[in-house]
């Protein structure tokens, strides 16, 4: 089922997709080069601690992972470009998948090597943010269809939960849901809940542009199937309100 | 969180996790050097903060009205050495009572001493202005007119369902009405 809502809940809808082979820094660094005029860019380093049984606190230092670029005249329009990876994303307002695999479209073209773009894994990714009504009480199963299951009926309400489940669609594609409950009141007696839905697939990967593109068309259909498989009735009714 | 320092590159990030024994990673982004990058980079996440609080509780055109006052406020151009720069989280208090406010058009925007986002409305004689701190913090003044007398508040609110009820008597001055 498609259902094009008024008011699409996406934050933020992402096309990523990784390569068997790594670009080195210098034509990673070309290739982000040649983006400067339209694109802010910024270079994303990896740092971490190792945290000892102790106590003790000590930085492991930091690593160069990629570039991030985001547009000047649109700051919505993200892309990260890392050694083995390419990701496409649109922050809100969501404009669409049409747009959003036109403009992935472009970005992968860009990539130069020829028998570079073997495919390791392809994915897709959206983020929800669903506001739902609150009168006292946590209203969010009348909502959305994963939630805590907590017993009944003298356990206290979760005031904040964590949820993420991974399930083997077929052999060659996995679905990774994530609910939980935002962090911040954004809309007044409101409660914000974060539905993140990611499917992927790592084996039988397409080998040609156009195989890329349908493939993709396909995991954005099974996304679509399986967000209108977590929501309910009643939440459809807040993405068509005018 | 912890706060921890590079030796390498003595660049301070945070590590939003508890502290659970074992090893644990976070991405940063470099810093940049110069006025303008510093100033772009602001602005992107001034109106990235937009796109994630607002969805599209906003319209394009207010959008677009929002944003090119952001551009104004953040213009290298307009940068004195000594001002300084846009908090965030000052920024996200304004969205979230804009999202709740429903004004029909953007605020003109300024900056306070402290890098606080100051947003006002205009109308006629009416003024409502906001300096906004984190937190939903909000320091306010309006002035308009009441039955032909010119009438003033100010207060600070610390939380915005708060300040949205002081507010709502003062409504009808049209600070929020189409223009």
């Amino acid at each position: 089922m498609t259902n094009h809502y008024k008011r699409p809940p996406v934050t933020e809808a992402v096309i990523e997709v990784r390569f068997i082979s790594n670009l080195n820094d210098a034509k990673l660094e070309k290739l982000c080069d040649k983006q400067k005029k339209k694109f802010n860019i910024e270079r994303l380093e990896e740092s971490g601690v190792e945290v000892s049984s102790y106590g003790t606190v000590t930085p492991l230092g930091t690593k160069f992972i990629g570039f991030k670029l985001t547009q000047n005249d649109d700051p919505a329009n993200v892309i990260q470009i890392h050694p083995n990876l390419l990701s496409v994303s649109r922050l809100a307002p969501y404009m669409g998948w049409e747009k959003l695999l036109e403009n992935f479209k472009k970005y992968y073209n860009l990539f130069p090597l020829k028998g570079y773009k073997q495919l390791s894994r392809v994915g897709i990714r959206f983020i929800n943010r669903i506001d739902i009504p609150m009168d006292g009480k946590n209203k969010v199963k009348e909502y959305v269809k994963v939630f805590p299951h907590m017993p009944t009926p003298n356990f206290p309400e979760p005031s904040h939960y964590f949820l993420q489940t991974v399930s083997q669609i077929d052999e060659d594609h996995t679905l990774t849901v994530s609910s939980f409950r935002h962090n911040d009141t954004i809309l007044i007696n409101h409660l914000s809940a974060i539905l993140d839905l990611d499917i992927a697939q790592i084996k039988n990967l397409p080998v040609s542009v156009e195989k890329l593109y349908s493939k993709l068309d396909e995991l954005r259909a099974q996304k679509n199937n399986f967000f209108e498989q977590l929501i309910t009735d009643k939440c459809r009714e807040l993405f068509n309100y005018d | 969180m912890i706060n921890v320092t590079s030796s390498n590159t003595q660049k301070s990030y945070s590590v939003e996790y508890p502290l659970y024994v074992g090893t644990h990673r976070s991405v940063i982004l470099s810093n940049t050097q110069s006025l303008d990058e510093t100033l772009l980079r602001d602005l992107i996440k001034l109106k990235t903060l937009t796109s994630q609080y607002a969805i599209d509780y906003i319209s394009p055109i207010f959008r677009k009205q929002l944003f090119k006052q952001l551009d104004w406020l953040l213009d290298p151009n307009g940068w004195e050495e000594d001002d300084d720069f846009a908090k965030p989280e000052s920024f996200i208090t304004l969205i979230k009572f804009i999202i709740n406010a429903h004004p029909y058009q953007a605020p003109y925007l300024g900056l306070s001493n402290n890098g606080n986002i100051l947003a006002s409305w205009i109308h006629k004689e009416n003024k409502l202005i906001l300096e906004c701190f984190p937190n939903e913090h909000v320091k306010w003044f309006v002035s308009c007119t009441f039955e032909n007398k010119p009438d003033r508040a100010s207060g600070e609110s610390f939380s915005l369902k708060r300040l949205l009820g002081v507010l709502e008597p003062y409504k009808k001055a049209g600070w929020f009405t189409c223009q």
